[in-house]
């Protein structure tokens, strides 16, 4: 079993406040800043639309002492990457003014092979000062399966090319061999080229930024606030954690993908509070499965900062200081803690909902239980695991592309103790991104989308119900060699959770229906505009694993993909009837849902007969007395 | 709803409550049933339930790999816990356990 302590407390240094106030609100626009610079030179779709970069600052040392807003998942294992090129490239070949290591191992750091950082020592009169990395998920990896994420993938060899700190920028001089190195590889040099050199100009614009703040405020000053934002980050943690009542939560959900079939297999968290410290313990979970529905522990530690900084220590800052009050637990030789070689792409779309789930739904009961200002913050769930299709050929332009849907980045998030989860609300680890740009996707890729909308029945039932997620359908047109495949998890199981009598989230679904009528048809007028729509089209349907390894698609063939909205909270059949009315006029909510779980009667326009209702509630209430049974005495048969 | 006062009761669960100064009964804040003592499952002295996942939506999944397993009060029927369960799971799940209030 390995147990990992996440740093140790230190000093704290005096400053002028106001000075140090508008010091660290300077640092943060500067990681911002660098953000947006990578904006501007990237041209993949899922870091210009899905938002996922990342600039941050790192203590000569190695410590993150201050992360912008982006993609929060590699806030801990950013730290891990310039750690390890301190330990590794001290000697031979040297850091130097001017160098940038490029990092996407991740059994060192990060979530999977997908995620490329570069790390740039700063230097202020000969002496290393900070440092400071660029994050980014790249769409390709020159990996086994297109993308990155592999269906197929039994070893990280199969994952895609693994850079272990090259300097692709040596003492200033950027190394073209390198670059052709690395980007040749991959099925889409161009665009990872153009992620590679956004990464390189954020850094670039924020140590320059970094030397003028270096410049203006003297280096002690700016050692100094270094340690204080840590420290800050610490203080407030455990401030925070000493409100909450002591105790133990336990959650667990099932995965339904080993990456290479269709099989359950079970996460389970159980979080201990104890004065100003707090255990994330994930013995009982699955062992580590044959593909890549793994996490190696850098993706696990990942993912729980991002829960904490989401749901817990929202609002503290974010750094490594923040999560000093937290140990984690995560046995060696299970999917949250998968051994070297395992395949891990897996990590950040498929288990990363279920491991974050499941400390979530823990967190959220304990902050419940804490209650006064603390009880809204009691969310049902609303990151579970989500399935991306991705696509690979030659596009309309005649250019080899590969393209990954980004509409499940519109996650419905979960229902609270007084409202309903916002519909189609957004993605946690990635709070400053959006889904996909209909026009650039079908610009850029050989598909058209048919619909993309709210998806009916997708949230989680309950007195306040899940948001709903969204569904959308993708038709093929005017693309060469075209093969789909998908990745992820959740369609045989929900990777959500319901709170205090609130139903999960149900779960994602996706198919393809091939050689239809939908041509024919199209050149009449008529296009398709839902699920049952496309199930009239006639044709082949197919319903896709979690983990599809790829299948040629012609024009016109079209997929369907449904994803996950938020989880309930609280028994439905205590839902006001008005509002399951107004669900189902807008279509949130189907009228056998709204009978058969919500106990709502309506009448044929959608109006609810209140008497009617409480009678039928009154009917499904006696029906659970009548039918379930005392554990206790149900011996081995159970109701 | 009101916020819970931990002089009053320390508040478990949604529908759930006991009184941390007195007798440490988890009782259900509908009906008044008693569960038994805080430190005990109150899902085993619940009413149990096991269901199909998605019975009541229009379009059910093939193969699905849970069970749901519900729980009620047994005074008034309120619907405590939805929670998936797999071929290997037995017993209810103990999902909390409060050692003490927070400090006041
Ligand atoms: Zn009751």
């Amino acid at each position: 079993m390995e147990t990992q302590r996440l740093g140790k407390p230190d000093q704290l240094g005096q400053l002028d406040k106001v000075e140090y106030e508008i010091f660290s609100h300077r640092l943060f626009n500067i990681v911002e800043e660098g953000r947006i610079a990578m904006g501007h030179v990237s041209a993949s779709p899922v870091v210009v639309e899905g938002g996922e970069t990342l600039c941050a600052f790192y203590t000569p040392e190695g410590e993150g002492f201050l992360t912008g807003a982006g993609i929060l998942l590699h806030v801990t294992g950013a730290a891990d990457f310039v750690k390890r090129t301190l330990d590794w490239y001290r000697d031979d070949p040297g850091i130097c003014d001017g160098d940038q290591f490029l990092w996407n191992d991740p059994y060192v750091g990060g979530q999977h092979t997908q995620d490329n950082i570069i790390v740039k020592p700063i230097f202020y009169q000969g002496d290393l000062v900070a440092w400071v990395g660029s994050f980014m998920h790249t769409h390709e990896t020159g990996a086994i399966d297109p993308t990155g994420t592999c269906p197929r993938a039994t070893e990280v060899f199969h994952e895609g090319i693994r850079s272990f700190g090259l300097k692709i920028m040596d003492g200033g001089r950027f190394r073209q061999d390198i670059f052709n190195t690395v980007t040749l590889n991959t099925r889409d040099p161009d665009l990872v080229g153009l992620d590679h050199k956004a990464k390189i100009a954020g850094n670039n614009v924020c140590a320059r930024l970094f030397l003028e703040l270096v410049d203006r405020y003297g280096l002690d000053f700016v050692k100094t606030a270094m340690r204080k934002m840590i420290d800050d980050g610490e203080k407030m943690a455990r401030e925070r954690l000493r409100k909450l009542p002591d105790g133990t939560w336990h959650s667990q959900l099932y995965g339904d993908s080993s990456g290479l079939e269709q099989r359950p297999f079970k996460v389970v968290c159980t979080v201990t509070k104890k004065g100003e410290e707090i255990i994330f313990d994930y013995t009982g979970t699955a062992e580590q499965n044959p593909g890549s529905l793994n996490a190696a522990l850098p993706a696990t530690k990942g993912r729980l900062f991002c829960v904490l900084m989401s749901q817990l220590f929202w609002g503290l800052p974010w750094n490594e200081g923040t999560v000093r009050p937290m140990r984690l637990i995560a046995p060696e030789g299970t999917v949250v803690n998968a051994r070297f070689p395992a395949a891990v792409s897996n990590a950040a779309i498929g288990m990363g909902g279920l491991l974050g789930e499941v400390a979530h739904e823990c967190i959220a009961k304990m902050l419940h239980a804490a209650g006064g200002e603390f009880l809204e913050d009691a969310v049902s769930s609303y990151s579970g695991s989500a399935q991306h299709a991705y696509w690979y050929g030659i596009n309309q332009a005649g250019k080899r592309f590969v393209g990954t849907v980004l509409d499940t980045f519109s996650r419905g998030f979960g229902a609270t103790p007084f409202r309903d989860g916002v519909d189609t609300g957004g993605n946690v680890i990635a709070p400053a991104g959006s889904i996909a740009d209909v026009e650039m996707f079908e610009l850029k890729y050989p598909i058209m989308y048919l619909f993309r909308q709210h998806a009916r029945d997708s949230g989680g039932p309950g007195r306040f119900r899940g948001g709903v997620g969204g569904e959308a359908a993708y038709m093929m047109f005017g693309g060469r060699n075209v093969t789909m495949g998908a990745y992820g998890c959740g369609l045989q199981t929900a990777v959500s959770y319901g709170l205090f009598g609130g139903y999960p989230a149900p779960p994602s679904r996706t198919f393809a229906v091939m050689a239809s009528l939908l041509k024919e048809r199209m050149a009449g007028g008529w296009v398709p505009a839902s699920a049952e729509e496309l199930a009239s089209m006639g044709g082949s349907k197919k319903e896709l694993a979690a983990n599809q390894p790829e299948f040629a698609v012609g024009d016109y063939d079209v997929v369907f993909n449904k994803w996950l909205g938020g989880g309930g909270y609280g028994d439905p059949l205590t839902r006001d009837p008005e509002a399951v009315a107004r669900d189902l006029q807008d279509r949130a909510v189907s009228r056998q849902a709204a009978e058969g779980v919500y106990g709502v009667v309506l009448d044929a326009e959608g109006h609810p007969d209140l008497a009617a209702t409480a009678r039928r509630r009154e009917e499904i209430r006696a029906e659970r007395l009548r039918l379930g049974r005392i554990w206790e005495n149900a011996g081995t048969e159970l109701p | 709803m009101p916020e819970p006062n931990f002089r009053e009761e320390l508040r478990i669960h949604d529908q759930l409550a006991a009184d941390w100064h007195g007798d440490r009964v988890i009782r259900c804040r509908q009906c008044g049933h008693a569960f038994g003592s805080l430190f005990q499952n109150y899902k085993e002295r619940a009413l149990l339930r096991v269901r199909k996942p998605w019975e009541y939506l229009p379009d059910r999944r093939p193969g699905e790999f849970v069970e749901y397993w519900e729980f009620y009060c047994p005074g008034c029927g309120v619907l405590l816990a939805v929670d998936p369960m797999g071929p290997g799971d037995r017993k209810p799940t103990w999902d909390i356990r409060i050692a003490s209030p927070p400090e006041e």
